[in-house]
């Protein structure tokens, strides 16, 4: 508090009445009149009651107009024209405020954040917190006696759709429906930078028009390939990356997979002709932006195959296709196939004319060859970047393995490598190189060992199928004349059962079933008074799996020798492995997360949905190397623990279990989420507030990728000049050593980001700084050291 | 001088009863929004609110005892509907819908 409660400023008149025997003498007494009064007046509507009903409403309706008879009661015409004219002075200053206010100048980022939380995507928030609220009270889904056919048909539709959720989390039964000679087309997306998912949603259309996109490609994969031509087709998987596709064995005709390319000519015909009206309706919306017209334009121009470079290439959305044969009855036979259906597509990306191909053995032996080819290629060769600073390519590791380098690797693979103009050609090869040892990619939420007869993937495969048979056949609801009561009870019981398993399941993450999934995520956060958020960033995950891949291969070729049958067979063995290091080293990153948050008691009781310190989940969202969490800033309060403590404490845990994680803090709007009405409305500022929070976390992460790059350019430079004196000077007189450490010549860092009210600070143990300011320093370091 | 925060914004508009649930949860709402330094002089301007209604009320008080007397009959009126309600938040499964509800309620 800045003012006395004594200040006596310049106030409207009060309106009086005649002096009555009041307790004029007794101001103690009157004082407390007044509190008493306050607090007989204060708030129309009890905190934390949220009208859900045509009852509840009534309620509100009722206490606001009584609140406002209070006032009226209470109050003059003059007095309630001062109470007009105070209001009316508030709104201006909050107006003129607001026009300097802390959200940054609209640019087309932040326009593209603002799109992000458009309509589509709090009607997707929506969906997830009725999903849950459903799922809290399934018991509610059951037919009971009375319900007219209508009511039986909807609860059985909301059933249904509970228990798809649970079938496409059923990897195991997608697999399990491949049968002996069976065909499996894998489609995959376009591999072209320009339309990748990410850069779609965050640079070009936004989460809106990205998703029409993905649910028009959606459509037109089973228009084409599953409802035309009378095949018995069916989508078995889908992701953001592919579509998977079986057509039984019995029913595989010639002409269908004859026709496969031609389908796929149509569905880039169609697909970029969408598109491209999407880029017409946004061109016409931002003419006033040049900016994100530029940026439109230039997306249309490598739509239309226009490259900046003058080069015209393979224009339109073209999508690939994989077809291979399920050998054999076994759970590896058809993960081959799989895998197969997925290289061959992956090989047809480079092929012009052609769409995609059956697996064909010449196909993968040749691709093989080319691999080892361009790495022998580029073996002894070094990169020179447009800063001039030199890579040499490969190191030959002590078991002959030859590791490309992890930094020309990571910035090859964002497409952020410059290159000098004496390095073009070889970074030409370099990008070649790369997209061909990402054959092995695939998208699994698991690894080999799960895979075995009888394995884990196959025991959840025939759990859930069992489950969702079971819900979907309940009748406890319904009473039967036949059981005796204690028969009945049994019956009861055995469907709570049932009905706390699909409780578990829905609110469990697929990927790792230590977190929250994330319709539980986003129901359970957004109620959450003071949250903050905790976006944690594994780094280098990409680039750690296609040094996994290139190892791979490595051993194919070296293990195989000559012999193109054996090298075929154990390319088929490493697929079946490859990724598996990644998915390791996350299921070890968020163990160690939960970890901190148990011995601090801030994992959530799944049917309580209250904290404890084990046997409950990480409030979490499972990303692909990134998982973020929602704390309650009340609850840290409570155990006198800061965010940045606990920040620390988990990239400590994560550091020790040999990963190294970046860690930024964003904190919702208090104030909205205090609301006490429960309208659409707020609930939708509710709901936008939360993806804004979660996307404001990207700066965060681009400021620590920052730091990130400046320890490699000080390493670099440390190693050209043979000293780290000259580095240490610089960093010492910037007062930058604890965000910088330097030993044994190597420059290290150990930070966190945390957003305040105009920005962000970046924190060491005991230091923090500006983020603004430290680029400012880093910018004058960098400056001296070229001088 | 130290930084106004929210909390202390909410501090104070509990206070003032003189205007509407809505119209406080706005002011809330667009002062999450903006600087720190224009948050003081909104501060400042709800304090002058909550004093010039503290002055009206407390004049009122020793100048009129039928205020009292007539505001009384609303504020019976107000726990009779929020007592209705606290049956029905008893009969609801909402555990902490139905804790924070009472404890509002059964302070008036």
């Amino acid at each position: 508090m800045t003012s006395s409660e004594q200040e006596k400023p310049d106030l409207p008149p009060m309106e009086t009445a005649a002096p009555a025997a009041a307790n004029s003498g007794n101001e103690k007494n009157i004082q407390e009149q007044y509190r008493d009064l306050i607090s007989d007046l204060i708030g129309e509507i009890p905190p934390g009651f949220k009208p859900e009903s045509e009852k509840d409403l009534d309620y509100k309706q009722r206490l606001e107009e009584l609140h406002k008879k209070q006032l009226e009661a209470s109050l003059s015409e003059k007095e309630q024209g001062e109470v007009a004219r105070m209001k009316e002075e508030i709104d201006q200053l909050l107006a003129k405020a607001s026009e300097a206010a802390i959200e940054p100048e609209k640019t087309v980022e932040t326009e593209i954040i603002d799109e992000s939380t458009d309509q589509k995507s709090i009607e997707r928030l929506t969906r997830d917190v009725r999903l849950i609220s459903d799922i809290e009270q399934l018991e509610l889904l059951e037919a009971v006696p009375g319900d007219d056919a209508e009511t039986i048909k909807r609860k059985l539709d909301k059933k249904k759709e509970i228990t798809s959720i649970i079938e496409r989390r059923n990897w195991g039964k997608a697999l399990g429906k491949l049968q002996d000679g069976d065909k499996v087309i894998t489609v995959i997306v376009p591999g072209a930078d320009f339309l990748k998912i990410k850069h779609l949603n965050d640079e070009v259309f936004g989460y809106s028009r990205t998703s029409d996109i993905l649910e028009y490609r959606k459509k037109l994969i089973e228009e084409q390939l599953v409802l035309s031509g009378g095949i018995k087709a069916e989508i078995l998987k889908t992701d953001y990356q592919s579509s998977t596709l079986r057509i039984p064995s019995e029913n595989v005709p010639e002409k269908y997979l004859n026709s496969l390319n031609v389908k796929m000519e149509n569905i880039d015909a169609l697909m970029t002709e969408f598109i491209e009206d999407i880029v017409e309706e946004e061109l016409q919306k931002s003419k006033n932006d040049p900016i994100k017209t530029g940026k439109l334009n230039k997306f249309n121009d490598e739509l239309m195959g226009r490259m900046p470079d003058g080069r015209t290439v393979k224009n339109g959305y073209r999508m690939t296709y994989g077809v291979s044969e399920v050998e054999g009855k076994t759970m590896a036979g058809r993960l081959d196939a799989l895998n197969r259906s997925t290289q061959a597509a992956r090989t047809a990306r480079g092929a012009e004319g052609s769409y995609g191909t059956e697996y064909d053995k010449e196909l993968i032996d040749t691709e093989l060859d080319l691999i080892k080819e361009l790495r022998s290629k580029l073996q002894d060769e070094s990169i020179t970047n447009s800063d001039g600073i030199e890579f040499k390519l490969f190191n030959q590791e002590k078991n002959g393995f030859l590791k490309i380098n992890k930094d020309v690797l990571r910035d090859v693979r964002k497409d952020k490598f410059k290159a000098a103009k004496n390095s073009e050609k070889v970074l030409a090869d370099v990008v070649k190189y790369v997209k061909k040892i990402n054959i092995l990619d695939s998208v699994k939420p698991f690894i080999k060992e799960e895979t075995a007869e009888g394995g884990k993937l196959q025991k959840q495969m025939r759990d859930y199928s069992d489950l969702t048979d079971e819900f979907l056949n309940l009748t406890d609801t319904v009473p039967d004349a036949s059981l005796t009561p204690e028969q009945q009870q049994e019956k009861t019981a055995a469907a709570e059962k049932i009905r706390n398993e699909i409780n578990e399941i829905i609110k469990t993450e697929e990927k790792d079933h230590n977190y929250t999934s994330a319709d539980q995520f986003n129901s359970k956060a957004t109620e959450i008074k003071t949250c903050a958020y905790l976006s944690i960033d594994v780094m280098d995950v990409g680039v750690d799996q296609l040094q996994e891949f290139e190892r791979l291969l490595q051993d194919v070729e070296n293990e195989g020798g000559n012999d193109k049958d054996k090298k075929r067979k154990l390319l088929d063995e490493k697929a079946s492995v490859a990724g598996d290091g990644a998915t390791k080293k996350m299921r070890e990153v968020r163990e160690n997360i939960k970890k901190v948050l148990g011995e601090h008691g801030l994992l959530m009781d799944v049917k309580t949905g209250k904290y404890t310190k084990k046997d409950g989940l990480v409030l979490g969202h499972v990303g692909g190397d990134e998982v973020t969490l929602a704390v309650d800033m009340s609850e840290l309060e409570n155990r006198k623990l800061s965010v940045e403590d606990l920040m620390f404490e988990i990239k400590d845990a994560t550091n020790h279990g040999k990963a190294d994680v970046r860690i930024i803090n964003t904190v919702a709007a208090e104030a909205i989420r205090d609301n006490k009405a429960v309208d659409k409305q707020s609930q939708a500022e509710i709901f936008k507030d939360h993806l804004k929070t979660i996307k404001r976390a990207e700066k965060g992460a681009d400021i620590a990728k920052q730091v990130e790059e400046n320890v490699r350019k000080f390493n670099l430079l440390i190693q050209r000049e043979g000293s780290s004196a000259k580095v240490a000077e610089m960093i010492k007189e910037a007062g930058l050593e604890k965000i910088f450490k330097i030993s044994k010549d190597q420059v290290t860092s150990f930070i966190i980001v945390t957003e305040k009210e105009d920005g962000f600070d970046v924190k060491a143990e005991g230091f923090d700084v500006d983020a603004d300011e430290l680029q400012q320093k880093i910018a004058d370091i960098k400056t001296k050291l070229a001088a | 001088m130290e930084e106004v925060k929210l909390e202390d914004i909410k501090s104070l508009l509990d206070k003032i009863f003189i205007f509407d649930d809505k119209y406080k949860d706005d002011i809330l709402s667009k002062a999450a929004k903006i600087k720190t330094a224009e948050r003081q002089n909104i501060y400042d301007l709800l304090l002058k609110v909550e004093v010039w209604q503290r002055n009206i009320y407390e004049q009122k008080l020793k100048t009129d005892p039928a205020l009292l007397q007539k505001l009384s009959g609303l504020i019976h009126d107000k726990k009779r509907i929020l007592n209705e309600l606290k049956a029905d938040m008893l009969a609801s499964k909402d555990r902490e819908k139905i804790s924070k509800v009472l404890s509002f309620i059964d302070k008036l």
